[in-house]
């Protein structure tokens, strides 16, 4: 009895002793948060988050590379627990549910031979990718339906997975199973700042249009009965399909199948059908609005491109004011285009409905004179977005003393310095010009700086040394003048105090292949610009304040299509491959776009992320160059008046041009062919 | 020498703690759903198990035999394990940290592996010698070793199966897991 | 209270029952279940160890510190199961040359230390009893049903009674590992299918 329990008092003591001495001696030190983490994790140890362990996820959220709602199995409470932990604000955000991204199942579809092997997707694409010639479609077999946790998934009559988004929790085991990776997790939100890339289904209309409206989609809707539907699948990608229905150039329709067989499908007066229905309703339909952090956000400019950013910053869950310094909002919509192609009643519905989502707009305000960068970062504005469009009402209006655009501090266009320089004007430059140039004008540029009072001035050019004129190689002789030329060089960057520019950061572009891009930052005062309008600038607060002395405002710009194709800094095109020259509005709305994405990825993830095998950069794509089966049908036609007001064909411009009536629409949106890569509708 | 091979042999295959003693199934169906976790189970099995065998028999023969206290052989050994466990946790952390990245998360989970605790109490009820205890720790582990891993393999390509919605996961998994045991059937009788 | 407990008990015979719901505590099943002898006994040793600890944790469950838990957790329990060792030896000695190793392997029989770290470390004494009453009690059932099917089949015999007279050839496998997995892996399959109307 009395050794029993000194044998067990002995042996808990001596185990209890050699563990503390353990703990001790093998002692590592281990951030309190990540055991406090652990803590909070409900130990399942269940790999739900991808990794392998409750203790490793613990290890990847302290060290940021996991969110702190990463645990599936722990459900809010534990992420806000989390969260708690670590100090950060959970970012509420949109749920996301599964898509399938094919819309042909294999009965549809062309296939390259019949499989009968084992009844997974994932062994069916071992044998040359699966059946379908269509190299991302979907195999149909099933597995993801298999590998759904929550029963969310059933494959419909077509062969094709379909979800059933009251169960979908998101989880994304689809996605995962998935060998050709077609059902994807999506939102709202990244639908709106996506892009279409070039292994996923996408139509030819959808492709050549510049925003990317999702047109089989739409139509689709239409189909249905589903107008509102329709509308809101165009609002994920164009904030004013009323204005584009009247005045868009559709290149839409000149890439339409349909073309093949007989016309394209009135795709643009669909579009304006369904904007149509939503004016006359007298409502303004607003699709679904993200959750979202509330970062105020200044958008200097209420053209095209302005309402389309503040419209989707709105969307995403921001705070977006407008600054216009014209009397009311719509720039060259409102100011340049005739009034019987685009009623002002139609202009003022679309606006009327981007200010309900949530926009805030402030009319008659000048930058440069009624407020400026660092009074809006002193207002408490999170970033500041320049959308200032294809013509400069500020200069028209209310000329600017300087004769030249100031709205950027230290920046110049090359038009502006001219003019200012024919007037005669006394243009301070500073010390050090930057000029971007690649030819011959540039050296012009460079001595008149010199002439005008710049110590320094450097030429920045994207070629390469022996492809600049001649006269810009001869370095010796140009460095004694005080002209630096940097060939292979494109500013990504600038960086300022209040109203001055102080730095540029410069990025060394060698040809694909080389090394990496090196980074350098040079000090400047001026920037001469190759433009006759600036280009689109996104303002943050900048984090290191250590230039500034007083309590003047360190701001630095994004580089918010930096990582498109087609870089060129600052001056990158937002479309990338074509000029973004506001020719269409519809071009306008793609850089707005472009720019929300870029906001809203700074402010969600800190890093502009690079889009690879963006759609409108491939050389070639998946394609079909004819169709069969498919019945010849004349294309709808609104019903238009001649002057004696019966004939259908031949009108005069009435007053105000007419949209289709709803039975043609309907039978319009029967003709489309809700073209994949290379499936399309076909008579059975 | 044949002594020991014939208990080598007898461990592994024809006892096979997993498919013919029963022991150790929890984790069998719980990490052999992955090749990988099956691996790192295993390796983390036949670290404790060799070193829980030791240690055990050396507490039984000179701490509770010695005092006549046999009837304290359940509760001091789990409470050797569990400890020993947490020891070696502790130790792979500091001294070999790449080893505990790998065996880390299995390691709590080997406290309640019946295995390990089944297999010290066979070394005493068989009365092995210091050395057999530790061969037979040692194969027995491999044994668990071997089955979890060639289960795993086979719990893969199961997956790409059509399985019958009520047969799935772990009811599939027993089934097979019989079929496994009736393949180690075969060495029954051979020692 | 009394019908939280009530709830608590039932949970265990249908929602909850080991090991087909929970998938915890194999190797006595598959192990024990040749006979229904045996199985029966396993049962009520698991229920006994079961209802002891989840009583008495439940009580201890504020003085615990929560690092140790899980140490002081398997002391508690090692300690009944000695309890029970001792007693079979005492008054039922062949069933406990039969169970075997498989008496102080409930220690580690994941049930235990589950319903311990799942239940009795956050809910009160009745719950608790009444939880350990509901899980032991259907872990007893399904090793009952086990080894009826595998003793009537793999023996020809329930209880030690011939069923099939004396022509009966006995399905030796079910009696075997192999049948023993094989087996329990088509009732987990016949449960499956009876949960999911």
């Amino acid at each position: 009895m009395v050794s029993g329990f000194l044998v067990m008092g002995g042996l808990g003591v001596a185990i209890g002793v050699v563990l503390a001495l353990a703990s001790k001696i093998f002692y590592v030190y281990v951030d309190p948060k990540i055991e406090a983490v652990e803590d909070a994790l409900p130990g399942a140890n269940c790999g739900g988050c991808g990794l392998p362990g409750c203790s490793s996820n613990a290890v990847a959220i302290v060290a940021g590379k996991a969110s702190a709602s990463s645990c599936v199995a722990g459900g809010p409470d534990v992420a806000a627990e989390i969260a708690e932990i670590m100090g950060v604000a959970i970012a509420l955000k949109e749920p996301e549910i599964a898509a399938p991204g094919c819309t042909y199942g294999y009965q549809d579809a062309d296939v390259k031979y019949l499989y009968q092997g084992i009844h997974d997707c994932r062994a069916a694409a071992l044998l040359d990718g699966g059946s379908k010639i269509c190299t991302i479609g979907c195999l149909g077999l099933g597995t993801c339906v298999n590998a759904c946790p929550f029963g969310a998934l059933s494959m419909g009559p077509d062969n094709l997975p379909v979800v059933d988004t009251e169960l979908c929790t998101g989880c994304g085991t689809c996605e995962r199973v998935c060998p050709k990776h077609i059902i994807t997790l999506t939102s709202t939100s990244d639908r709106i700042i996506g892009e279409y890339v070039t292994d996923e289904c996408t139509a030819p209309c959808q492709r050549s249009c510049p925003t990317g409206i999702n047109i089989p989609g739409f139509i689709q809707e239409i189909r249905n009965n589903n107008y509102e539907a329709a509308l809101a699948i165009i609002k994920e990608k164009c904030p004013l399909p009323l204005i584009c229905g009247h005045i868009c150039p559709a290149p839409c329709e000149l890439a339409c199948r349909r073309n093949l067989k007989d016309e394209a499908v009135a795709i643009n007066p669909l579009k304006r059908f369904v904007a149509d229905y939503e004016m006359e309703t007298g409502k303004h339909i607003t699709p679904y609005k993200a959750p979202g952090s509330g970062q105020k956000i200044a958008v200097v400019g209420g053209g095209a491109e302005g309402l389309t950013l503040s419209y989707y910053l709105a969307r995403l869950g921001y705070n977006p004011t407008i600054f216009e310094a014209k009397p009311q909002l719509g720039g060259i919509l409102r100011y340049v285009i005739a009034e019987d192609r685009l009623p002002r009643k139609v202009l003022d519905h679309e606006i009327e409905g981007i200010l309900e989502t949530g926009v805030e707009a402030k009319n008659n305000m000048v930058m440069g004179q009624h407020f400026d960068l660092n009074s809006l970062f002193q207002e408490g504005f999170d970033a500041i977005a320049l959308t200032k469009g294809g013509f400069d009402s500020r200069q028209i209006l209310q000329p600017a003393p300087s004769g030249y655009d100031t709205s950027v501090p230290g920046v110049i266009t090359m038009l502006d310095f001219l003019r200012s320089m024919s007037d005669d004007k006394n243009t301070d430059l500073g010390r050090r010009v930057l000029i971007i140039h690649d030819r011959l004008e540039g050296l012009d540029l460079a001595r008149k700086c010199r002439s005008i009072g710049a110590q320094k001035v450097t030429i920045v050019s994207k070629l390469r040394g022996h492809e600049l004129p001649v006269e810009l190689q001869d370095v010796k002789n140009l460095e004694a003048e005080g002209i630096f030329v940097k060939p292979l060089t494109m500013i990504t960057a600038l960086k300022g105090i209040a109203r001055r520019l102080v730095r540029v950061a410069l990025e060394n572009t060698h040809p694909i292949g080389e090394v990496p891009n090196e980074r350098e930052s040079i000090g400047a005062d001026t920037l001469l610009i190759p433009a006759g309008r600036l280009p689109e600038f996104l303002f943050i607060r900048s984090e290191d304040q250590s230039e500034s002395e007083t309590e003047e405002v360190t701001w630095e710009t994004l580089e918010a299509f930096h990582t498109f194709p087609g870089d060129n800094g600052i001056c990158t095109p937002p479309e990338p491959g074509r000029i973004s020259d506001s020719s269409a509005v519809v071009k306008s709305l793609l850089s707005g776009r472009r720019l929300t994405r870029a906001i809203h990825q700074h402010f969600t993830s800190g890093l502009i992320t690079p889009i690879e095998n963006l759609v409108c950069e491939a050389e070639s794509i998946l394609n079909v160059t004819e169709v069969h089966n498919v019945a010849l049908s004349d294309r709808e036609h609104p019903d238009a008046m001649d002057v004696e007001g019966n004939s259908k064909k031949a009108w005069i411009f009435p007053n105000e041009f007419p949209g289709l009536n709803e039975a043609s629409a309907k039978k319009e949106s029967e003709r489309c062919l809700k073209c994949g890569l290379i499936c399309y509708r076909k008579q059975k | 020498m044949s002594d020991y091979i014939l208990l080598i042999v007898a461990c592994i295959f024809v006892n096979n703690i997993l498919l013919m003693q029963y022991l150790g199934n929890c984790p069998f169906l719980g990490v052999s759903k992955k090749m990988e976790t099956a691996v790192g189970m295993a390796m983390a099995v036949v670290f404790v198990l060799v070193m829980a065998g030791a240690i055990t028999w050396i507490v039984d023969i000179y701490l509770l035999k010695a005092f006549g206290l046999e009837y304290l052989r359940t509760l001091s050994f789990i409470l050797v394990i569990a400890s020993l466990v947490q020891f070696v946790e502790m130790f792979l952390r500091k001294s070999i940290p790449g080893l505990y990245a790998g065996l880390g998360i299995f390691l709590p989970l080997i406290t309640t592996n019946c295995a390990v605790m089944g297999v010290c109490l066979i070394n005493i009820m068989e009365e092995y010698s210091f050395t057999q205890a530790l061969v037979a720790s040692f194969s027995y582990a491999v044994g668990f070793g071997l089955a979890l891993v060639l289960f795993a393999g086979v719990r893969e390509r199961i997956i790409l199966a059509r399985v019958p919605k009520p047969l799935q996961d772990t009811s599939i998994g027993l089934v097979t897991a019989g079929m496994l045991s009736l393949a180690f059937f075969a060495f029954k009788g051979m020692v | 209270m009394a019908k939280t407990a009530v709830q608590e008990f039932t949970k265990g015979l249908w929602a909850e029952i080991p090991p087909f719901r929970l998938v915890l505590g194999l190797c006595p099943i598959l192990a024990v279940t040749k006979t229904v002898e045996n199985g029966i006994g396993m049962g009520i040793a698991t229920t006994f160890v079961l209802i002891c600890s989840n009583i008495l944790i439940s009580l201890l469950r504020n003085v615990i510190p929560k690092k140790v838990r899980i140490a002081c957790f398997i002391v508690v329990i090692a300690t009944f199961v000695t309890v029970v060792e001792l007693i079979m030896q005492a008054f039922a000695y062949p069933l406990f040359l039969k169970l075997g190793i498989f008496i102080p392997l409930i220690v580690v029989n994941c049930i235990v230390l589950g319903r311990a770290e799942a239940f009795a470390a956050k809910n009160g004494v009745v719950a608790s009893l009444a939880d350990g009453l509901g899980i032991g009690l259907g872990y007893t059932l399904s090793l009952t049903a086990l080894a009826i099917v595998r003793e009537v089949l793999g023996n020809g015999t329930f209880y030690d009674i011939p069923v099939f007279g004396p022509t009966f050839e006995p399905f030796s496998f079910m009696v075997q590992a192999p049948g023993a997995f094989v087996c329990l892996g088509l009732m987990l399959c016949i449960m499956n299918m009876l949960g999911k109307k």
